[in-house]
């Protein structure tokens, strides 16, 4: 490498801290610089360039009206005085731009945002090549580190009590919704799929364990009322879109120095069109997973049709060729999660997620019986059916707690999670717990949270950390029932609990759109940006700060823990954990938790 | 045929410039005059770099030559074949030069050095242009030097204050009628340096290309007793050439610049004038190597109005009439309102060029 002289000048009244950045890294490449004071008048700059005999010139700037003559002028003078026929003039400030730097006359610009890396690679004349961190990010399998070792041994013992009794009385019934996962395991080829080819034996068998909507899509061709195909041209604008933006694609870190937790976003707006834009946003403002949500009808639909199919509401129907083009769309290091956690399709779904080799999955029985509206006994055949799934394709899943949304106390829902948790390390799966970070009716009513949001929280993650060395991803979304109307509030009330969930070491964490809650509609893009700065900004302030639990976070936490093995006894004790569910104890109608009625007496003996 | 260049130079952003661009263009659309057009900045952009408000777009005619940075060429609806690609590197890529294939919409970012722009003229005199436009970049001058002549976009966006305006536009009207085709003694041929002689051609001293510190007046100090003429190749600080103009040359010293930018840039219209002024008061002349006819001037009464309380610009305009009238009071070629003259006018300015 050749060394170069570089005259660093700020064209400004007081601001040269940026130069003084790139001065050190220009050093540090070998470089000789000189800084120049600020405030020098263009002329006595290029008198600056000439006695200096520089190289490489670097001018900065901060850009208003009236400003941009000033630096066209010095250009001008450059171009007069004859040093452009030796020295490579760039500019850097905040709104500067490629564009404007061509319109000003500069041979490089560098706006917000550029690294010492740039500013080094154009003084040694070689194109930038962003780093590994900026574009080549490498999925992470957050269940890795960890033993799934019990510390508490009592609740260990009734976990492994429960989930005997749930394989025990699973073990001969069946469900339209496990025989259909079944076919579409054994019967449905992706390779074949792909290629158009017919499977007739598919075909033939899948109808017979469907609804009357999905049945009716496969013998008579007619597609859900509030679903259409995407034409052939909007087809092939998404390919072009997808191919545009991943040329261009670079995925930064939102971490700052930390490792975790790693971000996840939701889509689903009901078009994968939109939702590939947002995924494509998610990922350049630095999320490093997304996830997919179908419609509240998918859950009470026995079946999936299939076709490149957009909604006209909230969620994205899962398809074979929507999950395919969802796929093709992401980024090589952006986590995929499929959930699966509830209703009527739950072990289909993880055979989907699992051909179409998704990274992770999301189930849980309690929930899924009790806060999103699946009959428990129905929920409990699918559930450990989409476990053994889980298992098979190697997709850890994270167990969601949002029946605390529905008023059911963190303890019992804990509980619930757990004895998912049991039933999966069982099956050999995988799974992640993910307690909410929310503002829940338990403690609206209870007042836990009435001074500060911080201790309860910490409580759950304790309480989980006390019982089992399992990954922790809160969630879903964070700062749940905190949001507003107000997308600055909700950006911020977002960043300062993804704060909370760094400061606590866990593994990741699930964020929602500031609009999320009150969008009235498909969430907006630039609500999805506003939540992705506001935590990195949050990560960047606070670092590797680590926090110290309060004495009322501690009591909590053995609360809570003792709450947990209170209920698993009660289940325990009943020797039957559907019929505990019916009955209240992982959640009652008081609490507001109502046993769901979908799929009701559908479980088969056999 | 000769290729005529014209430099369409403007007093800040937001003058018209490529309003009168774009209103030759459009006057001079016939199969029988190959046009080729670049820019010096960034034009044809839907909102302005700075201020966010509309701006005019650029379309181009199948057949046109232009040369643009690689990077704008996905940007509009125009199809360019390129037909040659220079080296040239620029923020938004490497400049290209091609033809018009498709004729449509079309963002302009072209070479923004003078001696890139020499070689893009150049390349388009060889494919036969009859014509070249270079549009300008904000209140960039220098690279026009490069051009036959030029037409001076000026307006509200530059100043409100008329009287400052046709000032101003009068100043340089005067340095560009200077005279150019100006010799220098042989000996005076030094590459890059500023040299002072008597009036046998004899070199009494050699002095830096720049005149820009206070060291170089004194060195002529001692010699202007026996001067006759000084050439500067480069630029003089505002500072010597309000020294220059008080030495003690005696009478008929002759000042040669490279060009008329060059005098203008060093310290700006009125500095430049009021030394041309001194001069010829004491019987002195001023002038260049080169030449550079100004051919027309062109007003814009709008201008980009800041607003403190909202942090944003809003479009704002001059009495236009009187803009038009005050400046053609202050300048001896013709001045236009292209928005409501129409190009004709400045099309038919272009002759005086040929």
């Amino acid at each position: 490498m050749v060394s170069r002289k570089v005259l660093l000048a700020p064209i400004d009244p007081v601001h040269d801290v940026g130069l003084k950045i790139i001065k050190r890294g220009l050093e540090e490449a070998g470089h000789e610089t000189v800084l120049l004071q600020p405030d020098l008048q263009p002329e006595e700059i290029i008198q600056e360039i000439i006695n200096s005999r520089a190289d490489t010139v670097l001018i900065s700037r901060t850009l208003g009206y009236g400003v941009a003559e000033i630096l066209a002028r010095f250009v001008d003078l450059a171009d007069a005085a004859g040093v452009r026929d030796r020295v490579r003039i760039g500019i850097g400030g905040m709104a500067i731009r490629p564009e404007l730097a061509a319109e000003l006359g500069f041979d490089a610009g560098f706006g917000p945002g550029t690294s010492v890396e740039e500013a080094v690679a154009f003084v040694e004349g070689r194109d930038y090549v962003p780093g590994l961190a900026k574009n080549n990010k490498l999925k992470i399998d957050i269940t890795e580190s960890y033993t799934y070792t019990c510390h508490n041994s009592v609740i260990a013992g009734l976990l492994k009590q429960i989930a005997g009794i749930i394989l025990a009385w699973t073990e001969n019934r069946t469900s339209s919704g496990v025989l259909r996962a079944r076919v579409r395991e054994e019967l449905w080829d992706i390779d074949r799929w792909r290629k158009y080819e017919k499977m007739t034996e598919f075909l033939e068998e899948y109808p017979r364990f469907c609804g009357e909507i999905t049945r009716d899509f496969y013998l008579k061709g007619i597609l859900h009322p509030k679903t259409r195909r995407f034409t052939r041209e909007e087809a092939a604008a998404l390919e072009e879109y997808i191919k545009a933006t991943k040329e261009r694609m670079e995925a930064p870190k939102l971490q700052h120095s930390l490792k975790k937790p790693l971000v996840f976003n939701q889509y689903g707006t009901g078009c994968p069109f939109m939702d590939t834009g947002h995924i494509k946003v998610s990922e350049a403002w630095g999320a490093d997973g997304v996830i997919h949500f179908d419609p509240s009808w998918g859950a009470r639909t026995e079946g999936f049709m299939d076709g490149f199919l957009t909604h006209q509401e909230d969620g994205t129907v899962i398809t074979p060729a929507n999950l395919n083009r969802i796929r093709q769309s992401l980024e090589s290091g952006t986590l995929w999660q499929v959930r699966a956690h509830r209703g009527l399709n739950t072990p289909e779904t993880v055979v989907l997620a699992g051909k179409f080799q998704a990274d992770l999955t999301k189930i849980n029985i309690s929930y899924g019986a009790l806060g999103a509206g699946t009959d428990p006994a129905r929920m409990t055949v699918d559930g450990v059916e989409a476990i053994r799934y889980a298992a098979k394709y190697g997709l850890p899943f994270d167990i969601v707690t949002n029946e605390e949304l529905c008023g059911v106390p963190a303890h019992k829902a804990f509980a619930g999670m757990l004895i998912t948790a049991a039933l999966a390390l069982r099956l050999g799966a995988k799974p992640i717990l993910q307690p909410l970070f929310c503002y829940s009716p338990e403690v609206m009513v209870g007042g836990q949270m009435k001074d500060n949001y911080v201790d309860f929280n910490v409580a759950k993650v304790l309480a989980l950390r006390h019982i089992i060395d399992a990954p922790v991803w809160p969630g879903a979304p964070i700062g749940f029932m905190t949001h507003s109307e107000d997308r600055i509030q909700s950006s911020a009330a977002t960043a300062y609990h993804a704060c909370l969930a760094a400061m606590l070491g866990v593994d990741a964490i699930t964020i929602a759109s500031s609009d999320e809650a009150y969008s009235g509609g498909p969430i907006s893009v630039p609500s999805k940006v506003d939540t992705l700065r506001a935590v990195g900004e949050g990560f960047r302030f606070f670092g590797s700060t680590r926090l110290e639990p309060s004495q009322r976070a501690l009591d909590w936490s053995r609360e809570i823990e003792e709450g947990i093995e209170n209920v698993l006894r009660q289940v325990a004790d009943r020797g039957d954990f559907v019929e505990a569910l019916y009955r209240g104890v992982l959640g009652s109608r008081e609490e507001g938790a109502y046993p769901g009625r979908n799929g009701r007496d559908t479980v088969m003996m056999v | 045929m000769k290729t005529l260049t014209v430099g369409i130079a403007g007093t800040a952003k937001n003058t018209g410039k490529t309003t009168a661009t774009m209103a030759l263009l459009e006057y001079l659309r016939n199969p029988g005059i190959c046009i080729g057009i670049t820019s010096i900045g960034y034009d044809g952009e839907r909102v302005d770099n700075v201020t966010g408000l509309p701006k005019p777009r650029i379309y181009l005619e199948a057949g046109s030559l232009v040369a643009v940075s690689e990077g704008c060429l996905p940007a509009g609806s125009a199809r360019v074949k390129v037909l040659d690609r220079t080296g040239i590197k620029t923020p938004l890529g490497e400049i290209v030069c091609g033809q018009v294939a498709k004729g449509g919409l079309m963002v302009l970012a072209g070479p923004n050095q003078s001696r890139h722009l020499r070689e893009i003229l150049q390349w388009m005199s060889v494919q036969g242009a009859d014509l070249v436009m270079v549009d300008g970049a904000l209140n960039r001058v220098a690279p026009m030097a490069e051009t036959d002549g030029i037409i001076l976009c000026t307006g509200a966006s530059y100043t409100t204050d008329l009287d400052r305006l046709s000032l101003e536009t009068h100043s340089l009207g005067v340095i560009c009628s200077l005279p150019g085709g100006a010799e220098i003694p042989g000996a005076a041929h030094v590459e890059g340096k500023s040299v002072l002689w008597n009036r046998d051609g004899v070199i009494l001293a050699e002095l830096p290309g720049l005149l820009l510190e206070a060291g170089c007046v004194k060195a002529m100090s001692c010699l202007a007793g026996e001067a006759g003429g000084l050439y500067c190749p480069g630029l003089v600080s505002p500072a010597i050439l309000e020294a220059l103009a008080g030495l003690p040359f005696r009478e008929g010293m002759t000042y040669v610049f490279e060009d008329p930018m060059k005098l203008v840039l060093s310290g700006g219209p009125l500095t430049a004038r009021r030394f041309v002024d001194r001069v010829s008061q004491r019987e002195g002349r001023v002038v260049f190597r080169k030449s550079l006819p100004l051919a027309a001037v062109a007003v814009n009464p709008f201008y980009p109005c800041y607003r403190y309380e909202t942090n944003h610009y809003q479009p704002a305009f001059i009495d236009r009439d009187l803009l038009v009238s005050k400046i053609k009071c202050s300048v001896n070629v013709p001045v236009f309102d292209v928005v409501r003259d129409g190009p004709g006018g400045l099309a038919g300015a272009l002759k005086s060029l040929a």
